[in-house]
């Protein structure tokens, strides 16, 4: 067992072939720096709570392809990235500081397949970005590749 | 005014105002902000002191938008997932996802180009090199 702790300091214990899905705790194991508990200053226990649930499920992941559980596998997966672009984001964040490339993988296709077909403006309003571009840069930016924004299928709706 | 809506009404102005206020305090840029907020509280109704204690007190709480705080390098990661077309529309989006498509790692080129364009297929390539940026 392994104990994790996140930045608002509560601990987690999950089993050590869960928890070396991830590259960078399965370094300091090997290095022996993982004695006691391990804390994670830039997760916060909802987001790490998530990433745990991951890598529990897919402890057996090779076992998995052999007993036929694939399937099982995938419709966990596609429940598990149906969250909010904000813990979405926290997400990929935990996954990319924690090294767990197939959490990473999975979350960054979602963010992509959320994206795609949409607008300019539905992507602003979705992921609250606020536009720094003046209207000149970005007029320069759309002369530069005229193509990109052709077509018909843009999807202004915003969800 | 109540204090309970006055804090929605004023997350809602600055949202308006396009005023991102945890990222200004956060920053270095202490004196700046303080004549931005001097300006912007005579623009809106609130008194400056108010909105000082208000925004003193939601600092913790108040998070800047969802893909605001994500860096540069992961908002490229996801944009390599999308079609290049699809990337670059996504560059118009604000100056850091602009700033992410520019070394975007998954390069497209349609063969076919007319002779003179391969030049800009070599400087292409070129800069990618010389920034060592990985394709």
């Amino acid at each position: 067992m392994v104990k994790l702790k996140s930045n608002d300091d509560k601990e987690f214990e999950v089993e050590e072939a869960a928890v070396i899905q991830s590259e960078m705790i399965k370094n300091m194991i090997e290095d022996g720096c993982a004695t006691s508990v391990i804390p994670l200053p830039n997760i916060d226990s909802k987001t790490l709570i998530k990433v745990i649930e991951y890598l529990n499920k897919h402890i057996n992941m090779g076992k998995a392809a052999e007993t036929g559980e694939e399937d099982d596998l995938k419709e966990f997966d596609e429940q598990f990235v149906n969250m909010g672009w904000e813990e979405l984001f926290d997400v990929i964040m935990a996954a990319n500081y924690l090294n767990i490339h197939e959490l990473m993988e999975l979350c960054c296709q979602s963010a992509a397949d959320r994206l795609k077909n949409k607008s300019v403006r539905a992507v602003r309003e979705m992921l609250k970005i606020t536009n720094d571009l003046t209207e000149e840069e970005e007029q320069e930016i759309i002369n530069d590749a005229p193509w990109a924004f052709e077509g018909p299928e843009i999807d202004d709706t915003v969800n | 005014m109540r204090e309970n809506d006055s804090g929605l009404n004023l997350l809602k102005i600055t949202r308006k105002v396009r005023w991102n206020f945890p990222k200004e305090l956060g920053g270095n840029c202490r004196s700046e902000t303080e004549s931005r907020l001097a300006s912007f509280a005579e623009k809106s109704e609130y008194k400056i002191r108010l909105f000082k204690v208000w925004l003193h007190k939601n600092k913790k709480n108040s998070r800047s938008a969802p893909a605001d705080i994500l860096p540069g390098c992961l908002i490229q990661y996801i944009l390599g997932y999308l079609s290049f077309k699809e990337a670059t529309k996504m560059s118009v989006v604000s100056k850091t996802w602009f700033q992410a498509w520019l070394t975007l790692p998954n390069l497209e080129f349609k063969v076919g180009y007319p002779k003179g364009k391969a030049k800009i297929v070599d400087n292409i390539m070129e800069k990618y090199r010389k920034g060592k940026i990985p394709i």
